[in-house]
């Protein structure tokens, strides 16, 4: 035993344990096998200090300066080519080179089976220390980083349930605590999935909604163009994906696609996590806005909608969606709607509304207060049914519909809807009759619609003249704007007609209440009427509108 | 900021109008506010209906730099007839803070129960993680990560329609 410690601390590297003992079984740990040169190591060194440090320790030590020995350049995969000394000239020179000093081991090992075992041990050795390396480079930057961000995990949640998904999903990717604190179900309250290219597929959506379980309670979804617009304005948020948005162009990750099956776009079942779990998710959901998804079909929406029994806010724009199986639906399964926004993607060609429709929805949503139906064909005696019936409504949008003339107005004044009414939205109608602007008006103007706010008459074509819709008219002196402004100050009325013979320039019939308290903002009264007015402006109000409708 | 104890320690009921309370920080400082601005806590409203022999509290999770400022906004919060407006502009100026302080207002809001502050703190927070790349938030908050390169792709892999 002496002899062989004497050998081994004088030999210029260890010599193989092979022949001391049968091949070792697979031994966990290689410096076992070091054991006579730990000894060495130990009684070699000048100062045996008192330090805490075991025989193994020190040997570790030493053997970990062995790295600075390393080029600089990536050794590990260049082991190969670094044995071949000459290759790099910063190595040559050195006699303590690892891979040097390795090929000499494994040179004096005569038999394959040894070389092998050889190899082996260097790379147990090897992953050992690069796993116990990695462990503690993570708790020291745990460490650092509990320093650096100085919340818990209970109070980063509660500062993640304030991002939008998007920002979540940003934190989750800067270190672990982030990842582990964004996966809480609190941060999935709102899922906010909408973006301005189709870049969101199914499997996202389940995963979020997974997440979420029972916190659920907003869930937007689908393809927004450009900055995301308020619902109130008059601008369509109608999007078709024409063929020239190339699908290549998703920078979409490969992997995520298990053998092209999965669809890099959201597909008609993409709600489907709102039924499973026993509908854990949809059965607490209260709003659910979905744009442009193409793929969705009156069948699975349907079917989505059957579980969401708690839904007050619904908004669907751009679907292949039949608007009479919608507000069916939406009458069998959500009685606590209060808000409705359904925009067509087809405009003025879904004519599929029938009056039992709107007699079974008026009966079954007893709580809607914001109705909007856009871009579809709806007739006066329906529309009247839908108006008169919700008792709470305070809020319609039936802007781009075709048919309705304006005759659902007539004598609404002074009934409980005309009471409550607050916002009247009748933009861009081609069938809407200036005479029934004008009664409509007229009844304003005597005192009916007390609620009344806002009213919006513009269209592009003007309005349809008494006897033939297909005369226009562009200016009028039946309408009473003048009145109605001086009359009843605390209504906003816009009314945005193109001027005579078709120039781009329009003249604007508008007025700003004199106080307006509601939106927090006061507008100094303008003299009204005949001014013109710019554009954006009058877009620009109806988004604080319907912050004030909708809270 | 300490001032003197409050040398009217009525022990016993009815509440007149101005009644202080006393809080002491960890370090010993000490911070009168107005029981009323101190129910905006729930823990020192707690505190105030099992003591209401004494009305010193003592704080201990919470310096007196942080507890000054603490005081500063639950008497602000408590003030009558301050408008939206104003009282959103003086918030906005509360926390235009380093994050290093503003995690120490969501902390100390969260020992103390006062939900309006941790709203705002945290709202804060939210707001300077808003719209950065995971670079962005490592450098503004001085996060380092040892992810493997591994596991920090996976992570990306998940989320990866947000990246695009």
């Amino acid at each position: 035993m002496d002899a062989l410690l004497f050998r081994t601390a004088t030999a210029p590297s260890p010599p193989p344990m092979a022949n001391k003992r049968p091949c070792p079984s697979s031994s966990p740990s290689p410096a076992a096998a070091l054991a006579a040169a730990v000894a060495a190591a130990a009684s070699s060194s000048s100062s045996s200090s008192s330090s805490a440090f075991g025989q193994i320790d020190h040997l570790f030590d030493a053997f970990l300066s062995l790295a600075d020995s390393f080029p600089s350049s990536s050794s590990s995969s260049s082991s190969s080519s670094l044995s071949s000394s000459s290759s790099s000239s910063s190595s040559s020179s050195r006699s303590h080179s690892i891979d040097l000093s390795f090929d000499r081991l494994l040179d004096a090992r005569t038999s394959d089976r040894d070389q092998a075992l050889l190899i082996d041990r260097a790379l147990r050795l090897g992953s050992a220390i690069t796993e116990a390396a990695r462990r503690s480079a993570r708790k020291r930057a745990a460490k650092h980083n509990s320093v650096a961000w100085a919340l818990p995990p209970d109070l980063t949640t509660k500062v993640f349930s304030m991002l939008d998904s998007q920002s979540l999903c940003y934190a989750a990717a800067t270190c672990s605590l982030f990842n582990k604190c964004a996966m809480d179900p609190l941060c999935y309250t709102n899922i906010d999935l909408t973006t301005v290219v189709p870049k969101v597929n199914n499997a996202v959506v389940s995963t979020m909604i997974q997440r979420a379980g029972r916190a659920l309670q907003s869930l937007k979804l689908g393809i927004v163009p450009g900055p995301t617009m308020s619902p109130g304005s008059s601008q369509p948020l109608v999007y078709t994906i024409r063929s020239s948005v190339d699908v290549s162009n998703f920078s979409w990750n490969d992997k995520k696609t298990r053998q092209g099956k999965e669809s890099p776009i959201l597909t008609r079942t993409c709600l489907s996590p709102l039924s499973a779990d026993g509908s854990a998710a949809g059965i607490l959901l209260r709003r659910l806005h979905l744009y442009n998804i193409e793929r969705m079909d009156s069948a699975s929406l349907c079917t989505a909608l059957s579980v969401c029994c708690s839904l007050v806010d619904l908004e669907i724009v751009g679907l292949h969606v039949e608007l009479r199986q919608l507000l069916t639906s939406v009458g069998l399964n959500c009685p606590l709607i209060e808000r409705l926004f359904f925009e067509s993607s087809k405009t003025g060609r879904d004519d599929s509304l029938k009056s039992p429709t709107c007699v079974e929805l008026v009966n079954r949503c007893p709580h809607m207060t914001s109705l909007s139906l856009r871009g579809f064909k709806l007739h006066d005696c329906k529309v009247r049914t839908l108006v008169k019936g919700f008792r709470k409504l305070r809020y319609v949008d039936f802007s781009t519909s075709y048919s309705i003339t304006g005759n659902f107005l007539r004598n609404l004044g002074s009934t409980s809807t005309g009471t409550l009414l607050e916002v009247l939205i009748l933009r861009d109608c081609m069938h809407l009759k200036e005479m029934e602007v004008a009664r409509f008006l007229t009844a304003v103007l005597a005192g009916d619609f007390k609620c009344l706010r806002h009213v919006d008459i513009s269209n592009k074509e003007g309005l349809a003249s008494e006897g033939d819709w297909y005369n226009r008219s562009y200016t009028s002196s039946v309408i009473p704007f003048k009145e109605v402004v001086e009359g009843r100050p605390d209504i906003c009325l816009l009314a945005d007609f193109p001027s005579e013979g078709g120039s781009s320039a329009t003249s604007s019939l508008s007025s700003y209440p004199s106080r307006w308290c509601h939106f927090g903002q006061v507008l100094t009264a303008d003299g009204c009427d005949m001014k013109e007015r710019p554009n954006p402006r009058l877009v620009c109000l109806l988004p604080e509108l319907w912050k004030f409708v909708y809270g | 900021m300490s001032s003197p104890p409050s040398a009217s320690a009525s022990s016993s009921p009815p509440p007149c109008p101005k009644k202080m309370i006393t809080l002491r920080s960890s370090d010993g400082a000490t911070f009168e506010i107005e029981e009323t601005a101190a129910l905006q806590s729930k823990t020192l409203e707690n505190m105030i209906h099992e003591n209401c022999a004494s009305t010193l509290i003592p704080v201990p999770n919470i310096t007196g730099e942080v507890l000054a400022r603490v005081v500063e906004f639950c008497s602000k919060h408590a003030e009558a007839g301050v408008d939206d407006e104003s009282l959103g502009a003086w918030d906005e100026e509360f926390v235009a803070v380093d994050h290093t302080t503003l995690f120490d207002y969501i902390r100390a809001a969260n020992f103390l129960e006062i939900p309006t502050l941790l709203d705002l703190g945290c709202q804060t927070v939210a707001d300077m993680i808003k719209g950065k790349t995971p670079d962005e938030i490592k450098k503004t908050f001085k996060i380092t990560t040892a992810c493997t390169p591994e596991e920090e792709e996976e992570v990306r892999g998940e989320n990866q329609w947000a990246f695009e």
